[in-house]
C-alpha cells in the first residue's frame, strides 16, 4: 500500500497494527489481487461502527447473515454503491456512498420480501444513495462543515418507505424480528439487540458478537457505544415510557461520534459524548411523534440530528478549548489521542500567536502574562524583557541609562508585517523616574498578515530605523531597546493587539523555537513552543549547520541498517531500510522495510516526526523513539516529547495489560539530553523514556543516537525490560525518484 | 598652672615637597590616595605571609563577568556569535579552563600553545591556529583534529595542500588579511594584504585547490584600539571582501574572525586622559562592529543567505583587570634630582607590560604623609627595570606592600626568568576560596632543564684558590 493511500485513509483506521497484520494475512495471503476489490467492502461494514479493519468488516458481515433475508440485499445494496460510483465517476477517501447503500439494501431486505421487485429496489435505492451522499456531503460540508454520516440512507429509506403503500404492516413485521430468545440478562439482551438492529440482525447473541468485534478494534469506542447507550436511555426513558429497543444503536453511535470520531477524547469529550446521546434520546421520542403520524421508521434520524447540533453548534464558537472538535481530520479515538497528547507536550495553546524572539542573546523576563506591575486587565497578555548578568540589570550602581545591560541593544521584528505606528521622539527617563502622560514611550506597531498587530514599547529615543508603512521582515532590526515612557528602567515591552488603537486588548501569543533556562538551572532546555515565565531566561535556537546537514533527510535517501532485536540472538544481525519519501500532498515520510511510515517535519531549528501508521518495525520505532523531536541547535542541552508508548517493543502480555490500563494508548514522558562527544567525534543524543501506566506500575526505557557530521545517524541503540536493540548504519543510497512519489 | 595635655600623634616620616604646578588636574586631586587591603573579599597581607612577596592575585569572578560581559555585548547584537580566548595573553591553566568553561574556543598561535589547549583538554574542532609559524607536525595535528586553521603566507597554503593530501581530507580554511583602516597602522607582516591584490590571489589559489576550501575570514588590525570607528572599518572592509570572495569563487565564507585588540581599564603611557574616560565598553565596541556589519551585510540578509558567524579573539579586556600583583617595598633612595624612589622585589621580569603602561599602584593599608612623585624600580640589575617613572605616593617603608593592578594581560607569559623567580600565582576563588594555581619557582625545577657534562662537575677541581 503506498504512502498515499494510507495519508488518505487514516482517519478511519481503527487498530492500524491490527488492521496491518490482517491486512497481509486476510488480503494478500488468502485473496491475492481479489483482496484490493473485496477490501473496500469489507471496510464499508467497518464504517457503520466508525471502524476501518476490513478484517472486522468482514466478521460484521458475516454476523449480517444471522438474517439472510436481509444480508443478501445489504451485500447487494453496497455492491450496487460500488458499481453505481464506479459508473457515474464518484470517488471521495472513505467512499461514504458505499456504508449508505449497505445500510440501504439492509433496510430494503428487511421491508421487502426477497424477489425480483426487491432486487430492482435495491438497485434504484443504491442509485438514489450514492447520488444523494456526493450531493449532501459537499451541501453540508460547505455550508456547515459537518460530515454526512448515514443522512443520505435516511432520507433514501423514508423516500422508498413512501411510496409503499402498506407500509404499517410491515414495520409490524420487522419489529417482530427482534422477538427471539432471551440470551444473557434482560438489560444486556436488549443492549446487544440495540446494537443488533444497526445491521438489522436484532439478536442478543449477534449483537454480543458485533460488540466483541468493536472491543477488538478500540476499547475506547465500545466503552462510548455502552454510555452512550445508558444516557440515550435516560433521555428516552424521561419523555416517553416506550420501547427504545430498535432505535438504541443511535444513542451508542451518537455517543462515539462526539465523543470518539469528531473530537479529541477527554473528559470534556465524554461529557459531550454522553449530553449528546441523551439529546438523541428525546429526539427518538420526539421525532417519533412526527413519523408515527406518516408511519415511517425512526432509522439514525435521532443520531444524525443530535449530532449535527452538537457539532454544528460547537463549530462556531471563537474560542479553543474543550472538547476540541476533530472535523477536518476526524480520526479513530486511539489515533487523535495520540496526536493530541504529541500536540500538547510539543505545541502551545492553540489560541496564542506564534511569534519570533525580538532580540538577539539570552534576555530574563521580567514581567510576564498576568503580572504584578502593569501586565493586567486588557493588558494582561504582555511580555517585558531586559537582560541581566549574574541576576544584575546593570553594572555601577544603576544610576544612569547607560549602566543598563539591555539600553541601547538592537531590538528585532519578532514577526513580518507593516510598519502602521511608530514614536521616536521621546527622551528615555533616567533610571527610576517614568514619563506617565506618554506610558508606552517610544513604539513601534506593526501590522501581521492575519491582521493582528504586535507592538514594541520603550524603545529608544531616535532608535526606530524603519518608516511608517514600511513592510519589515521576521529578525530585522527595527530599533534599539530604551526606556522611555513608562519605563522605571530599561526593558523592552512586547504584545499582540487587536486594533490599531494605542492600548487596545492584547491576545495571547508564545515564541517558536526557544532556548529557556530557569533560575538555578544550569542546561539549556529546548521549547518547541513557549510562552516564557517571569524569571526565565530567554534565547533563539538558532539552528548548527554541521548537525541540520547530518539529520538531513531529502525525499530518496535510503538508509541501510544492520539491527540486532533480542528475540532472534542467535541470527545476528540482519539488514533493514529506512527510506524518505514525498507523498502527495507534500509530506515528507520516513518509511521502514514493511510500510509502516511516520511523517516529519524539519525547520532551520527542529526536526520533528508525527503521524506514525502502519505494524510495528524495529527500526523505524526505535527512529522515532531516539529522534522524534531533534533541535538542531547545538544549544539545545535538553527537551522533552512525549512519543507514543507503542514504539516501545513491547511483549504480548505487556500490550495486553497497557490495552486493559490504558484503552486509548499513552504516551512516553521522555527527557532527552545531547552533547558532542570528542572521542567518537559524534553527537551523543541520550534519551530516558517512562510510562506511568498505573499507580506502582512504570516501565523504563532509555535510547542513544549517534550523530556523526556528514554521515547522519550512525548507531541506535534502546534498552529496555533488560534487553537491548541495536541499529547501525550500514550505507546511504538514493532511491531512484520515480519510486519516491514524484 | 597645668602643663597643656601632651597628644601623642603617630610619627610620619619627613619628607620635603616643593610646589608645583600639575598635581592637582581637572579629574581630582591625587589618584593614589586611597588603599587597598583585599581582593574579592579575601584580605591580601595573610597570602603574602602565606605565599612570600611578590605574588600574583587572580579573582575568578572578575574573569568570569568580563568574558560574560563580552560575549552577552556582541550576543545581544549579533545572531552568531564565538570567542576564541587568546592563549598568548594568559595561558595560565587555571585562567584558561575558566574561560573554556565560559564557553571560549581556545585561540593560539604555536604548537606549544596548540599542545597546550589539547593537554588541558580542548578538542582540536574548538582551537582556532593562528600564528606565522605552524610547524608541519603540528598542522598535521590540527587538520586531523578539525582545528580551525588561518593561514598566514601562501607557503602555507602549500604546507596545508601537502598535509590534507596526506591525510586524503579535504579541509576548510581560514585565511588572515591584513588592511589599512584609516584608523589604526596596517599590520601588514601577518595575513595576505587586501590593498594590493595579494588576499584575493590567496582566495583564489585556495579556490582552485582540490583539498582545500575557504570558510572563513580573519584580521586583527592591532592591540590597545581605543577608537571604536576602527572596528567599525574592519568589520565594513572584511563584509565586503567576503562579498567578493563569493562572489568570484564558489566558497561559502561561515564566519568572520576580527581578532582582538580591544583595550582594557589601563592607562597607557603617553596617554593624558585616564582609562576610566578613554577606554570604551563592550558595548561599544559590539555597537560599532555590529552596526557596520549590519550595514554591510544588508544585501547578503535581503538575498537570504545566512549572516556569518562573528568571532571575537579577545584577550587582554578580558583578562587585565582580573589579576593583581602584590610587591613589597625592599629599600628607598633619594635621587639626585629629587625624586623620591622605592626598590620593590618585582620588577619588569614579572611586569613585563610595565614598559608600555601605567599601571595603578595602591598601597596595602593607609600610608601617612605628603604624597610625592616617586620612581619604583624593580630588583633587577638593569637601568630599564622601571616599574612606574613617576607615581604620586605617600612616604614607603620597608615592607610596605603595594598592590599593581590591571597585570592579566601578558605578564604571566612574557614574565622572564631573569636573575629572580617567578613567584607563586593564587586565583580567588567565586566562593572566596584562595587556590594556589601555580607554585613559586625554585632552584631545583629551573636547573632541572640543564645538563652538567662530567668534566664540569667541579667548579673548582684545583681546589679553592688563596
Amino acid at each position: 500500500m503506498s504512502a498515499v493511500s494510507l495519508e488518505n485513509n487514516r482517519w478511519v483506521k481503527a487498530s492500524p497494527r491490527l488492521a496491518q497484520r490482517l491486512n497481509k494475512l486476510f488480503v494478500h495471503r488468502w485473496f491475492g489481487h481479489l483482496g484490493s476489490m473485496t477490501q473496500p467492502l469489507a471496510r464499508a461494514y467497518a464504517s457503520v461502527l466508525f471502524c476501518d479493519s476490513p478484517w472486522l468488516g468482514a466478521w460484521f458481515a458475516a454476523l449480517t447473515w444471522f438474517s439472510p433475508r436481509t444480508a443478501l440485499p445489504g451485500l447487494l445494496g453496497l455492491l450496487c454503491a460500488v458499481g453505481w460510483g464506479r459508473v457515474l465517476g464518484l470517488s471521495k477517501p472513505g467512499e461514504p456512498h458505499l456504508v449508505n447503500g449497505l445500510l440501504t439494501g439492509l433496510v430494503v431486505g428487511a421491508v421487502h420480501i426477497l424477489d425480483v421487485q426487491a432486487l430492482a429496489w435495491v438497485v434504484i435505492a443504491s442509485l438514489l444513495v450514492t447520488l444523494s451522499t456526493y450531493w449532501l456531503a459537499a451541501l453540508l460540508w460547505q455550508t456547515a462543515r459537518l460530515p454526512v454520516l448515514s443522512l443520505p440512507f435516511t432520507l433514501v429509506t423514508w423516500a422508498i418507505l413512501l411510496t409503499q403503500t402498506y407500509r404499517a404492516s410491515i414495520l409490524a413485521y420487522v419489529a417482530s424480528l427482534a422477538n427471539a430468545h432471551a440470551f444473557f440478562t434482560p438489560w444486556l439482551d436488549s443492549f446487544f439487540i440495540s446494537l443488533g438492529w444497526l445491521f438489522l440482525v436484532p439478536y442478543p447473541l449477534a449483537g454480543a458478537l458485533l460488540f466483541c468485534g468493536l472491543i477488538v478494534a478500540s476499547r475506547y469506542l465500545a466503552l462510548l457505544a455502552v454510555a452512550g447507550y445508558l444516557a440515550g436511555f435516560a433521555g428516552f426513558q424521561l419523555f416517553s415510557l416506550g420501547d427504545a429497543q430498535s432505535s438504541g444503536f443511535n444513542f451508542m453511535l451518537t455517543a462515539m461520534a462526539l465523543g470518539g470520531i469528531f473530537t479529541v477524547p477527554g473528559r470534556a469529550g465524554f461529557v459531550f459524548a454522553l449530553v449528546g446521546s441523551c439529546l438523541a434520546g428525546w429526539m427518538a421520542v420526539a421525532l417519533n411523534g412526527i413519523l408515527y403520524v406518516l408511519v415511517l421508521p425512526l432509522l439514525t434520524a435521532p443520531f444524525l440530528l443530535s449530532v449535527y447540533l452538537c457539532l454544528g453548534a460547537l463549530s462556531v464558537r471563537h474560542t479553543w478549548r474543550a472538547p476540541y472538535l476533530n472535523l477536518e481530520q476526524p480520526a479513530t479515538p486511539e489515533i487523535a489521542y495520540e496526536r493530541a497528547r504529541l500536540a500538547e507536550a510539543r505545541g502551545a495553546p492553540s489560541d496564542s500567536l506564534p511569534l519570533a524572539l525580538p532580540f538577539y542573546g539570552e534576555w530574563r523576563v521580567s514581567q510576564g502574562f498576568d503580572g504584578p506591575h502593569t501586565h493586567r486587565d486588557v493588558w494582561r497578555h504582555a511580555l517585558d524583557f531586559h537582560i541581566v548578568e549574574n541576576e544584575r540589570s546593570h553594572s555601577n550602581d544603576g544610576a544612569s541609562l547607560n549602566d543598563y545591560f539591555c539600553f541601547g541593544a538592537p531590538v528585532l521584528a519578532p514577526t513580518s508585517g507593516q510598519v502602521v505606528r511608530l514614536r521616536s521622539d521621546l527622551p528615555d527617563m533616567p533610571p527610576g523616574e517614568v514619563d506617565l502622560i506618554n506610558n508606552w514611550g517610544n513604539f513601534l506597531l506593526l501590522r501581521m498578515s492575519n491582521g493582528l498587530y504586535v507592538k514594541l514599547a520603550h524603545l529608544k529615543q531616535n532608535s526606530v530605523s524603519v518608516g511608517l508603512g514600511e513592510w519589515v521582515s521576521v529578525g530585522q532590526r527595527l530599533a534599539a531597546c530604551g526606556s522611555s515612557g513608562r519605563s522605571p528602567e530599561p526593558h523592552l515591552h512586547l504584545h499582540v493587539q487587536i486594533s490599531e488603537t494605542l492600548g487596545s486588548s492584547t491576545l495571547p501569543f508564545h515564541f517558536g523555537h526557544v532556548l529557556v533556562r530557569n533560575k538555578g538551572q544550569t542546561t539549556l532546555d529546548f521549547h518547541l513552543c513557549k510562552r516564557p515565565l517571569e524569571g526565565d531566561h530567554v534565547s533563539a535556537a538558532s539552528s548548527n549547520e554541521p548537525l541540520g546537514i547530518a539529520l538531513k533527510l531529502p525525499a530518496g535517501r535510503s538508509f541501510g541498517y544492520r539491527i540486532k532485536t533480542p528475540e532472534k540472538p542467535d541470527e545476528g544481525y540482519k539488514k533493514s531500510d529506512l527510506r524518505i519519501e514525498l507523498s502527495l500532498l507534500g509530506q515528507f515520510r520516513l518509511v521502514g522495510n514493511h510500510g509502516a511510515s511516520a511523517a516529519f517535519e524539519k525547520t532551520s531549528a527542529v526536526i520533528g516526526f508525527y503521524d506514525r501508521q502502519g505494524k510495528a518495525d524495529p527500526l523505524l520505532d526505535l527512529w522515532l523513539l531516539a529522534l522524534g523531536l531533534t533541535p538542531l541547535s547545538i544549544n539545545a542541552e535538553s527537551w522533552s516529547d512525549r512519543p507514543a508508548m507503542r514504539l516501545l517493543p513491547l511483549g504480548i502480555g505487556r500490550r495486553i495489560l497497557a490495552a486493559l490500563l490504558r484503552p486509548l494508548g499513552t504516551g512516553c514522558d521522555s527527557r532527552y539530553c545531547r552533547h558532542w562527544d570528542e572521542t567518537l567525534q559524534v553527537w551523543r543524543q541520550e534519551g530516558v523514556h517512562c510510562i506511568h501506566l498505573a499507580p506502582g506500575i512504570e516501565w523504563r526505557a532509555t535510547t542513544l543516537a549517534l550523530i556523526q557530521p556528514e554521515l547522519g545517524v550512525r548507531r541506535l541503540r534502546l534498552d529496555c525490560f533488560g534487553q537491548s536493540w541495536e541499529a547501525v548504519l550500514e550505507n546511504t543510497s538514493w532511491v531512484s525518484h520515480n519510486q519516491t512519489g514524484h | 598652672m597645668n602643663a597643656p595635655e601632651k597628644t601623642l600623634k603617630a610619627w610620619a616620616k619627613p619628607t620635603l615637597s616643593s610646589h608645583r604646578v600639575g598635581v592637582m588636574n581637572k579629574f581630582g586631586a591625587v589618584r593614589q590616595q586611597f588603599h587597598q587591603t583585599e581582593v574579592d573579599g579575601v584580605e591580601i597581607e595573610p597570602l603574602l605571609e602565606q605565599f612570600g612577596s611578590p605574588l600574583f592575585i587572580l579573582s575568578e569572578k572578575t574573569l568570569r563577568n568580563n568574558v560574560r560581559r563580552l560575549r552577552r555585548a556582541f550576543a545581544t547584537r549579533w545572531p552568531k556569535v564565538r570567542h576564541g580566548w587568546s592563549y598568548k595573553t594568559n595561558y595560565l591553566n587555571a585562567v584558561c579552563s575558566i574561560l573554556h568553561q565560559e564557553g571560549s574556543w581556545a585561540e593560539v598561535v604555536s604548537e606549544f600553545e596548540y599542545q597546550k589547549a589539547r593537554a588541558l583538554g580542548v578538542p582540536g574542532s574548538r582551537i582556532i591556529f593562528n600564528g606565522p609559524w605552524k610547524p608541519t607536525a603540528i598542522l598535521e595535528q590540527a587538520l586531523q583534529e578539525g582545528a580551525q586553521i588561518h593561514i598566514d603566507h601562501l607557503d602555507e597554503i602549500y604546507a596545508l595542500e601537502q598535509v590534507a593530501q596526506k591525510l586524503n581530507k579535504k579541509v576548510a580554511v581560514g585565511i588572515r588579511l591584513n588592511f589599512d583602516t584609516g584608523y589604526t597602522d596596517s599590520w601588514s607582516r601577518f595575513g595576505f594584504n587586501l590593498e594590493s591584490g595579494a588576499a584575493m590571489d590567496a582566495v583564489q589559489r585556495i579556490a582552485s585547490s582540490q583539498w582545500l576550501t575557504l570558510t572563513g575570514l580573519h584580521s586583527h588590525i592591532g592591540t590597545f584600539i581605543l577608537d571604536v570607528r576602527a572596528y567599525a572599518a574592519q568589520a565594513r572592509i572584511m563584509a565586503e571582501f567576503m562579498d567578493k570572495v563569493e562572489s568570484s569563487t564558489a566558497c561559502r565564507i561561515e564566519y568572520l574572525d576580527i581578532g582582538g585588540g580591544f583595550a582594557s581599564r589601563n592607562a597607557l603611557q603617553g596617554l593624558y586622559l585616564p582609562p576610566d574616560q578613554l577606554v570604551p565598553s563592550f558595548d561599544q565596541y559590539a555597537e560599532a562592529i555590529t552596526g557596520a556589519l549590519l550595514e554591510a551585510t544588508r544585501t547578503r540578509s535581503a538575498a537570504g543567505k545566512p549572516l556569518p558567524t562573528l568571532i571575537m579573539e579577545t584577550g587582554r579586556a578580558v583578562v587585565d583587570d582580573a589579576e593583581f600583583l602584590i610587591t613589597r617595598v625592599v629599600g628607598g633612595k633619594r635621587l639626585p634630582d629629587g625624586r623620591r624612589a622605592a626598590i620593590l622585589d618585582a620588577g619588569v621580569n614579572l611586569l613585563f607590560t610595565g614598559f608600555w603602561y601605567n599601571h595603578e599602584v595602591k598601597p596595602l593599608r593607609q600610608l601617612d604623609g605628603t604624597h610625592e612623585e616617586t620612581v619604583l624600580y624593580g630588583p633587577l640589575c638593569m637601568n630599564i627595570d622601571v616599574l612606574r617613572s613617576s607615581v604620586m605616593l605617600p612616604p614607603l617603608n620597608v615592607g610596605d606592600a603595594l598592590l599593581i593592578s590591571s597585570v592579566g594581560a601578558y605578564n604571566n607569559t612574557q614574565w622572564m626568568q631573569f636573575i629572580q623567580y617567578r613567584p607563586a600565582v593564587v586565583m580567588i576563588t567565586q566562593e572566596g576560596n584562595v587556590e594556589v594555581v601555580r607554585v613559586a619557582e625554585q632552584l631545583a625545577a629551573i636547573n632541572d632543564f640543564e645538563r652538567l657534562p662530567d668534566a664540569l662537575r667541579l667548579p673548582f677541581p684545583q681546589g679553592l684558590p688563596e
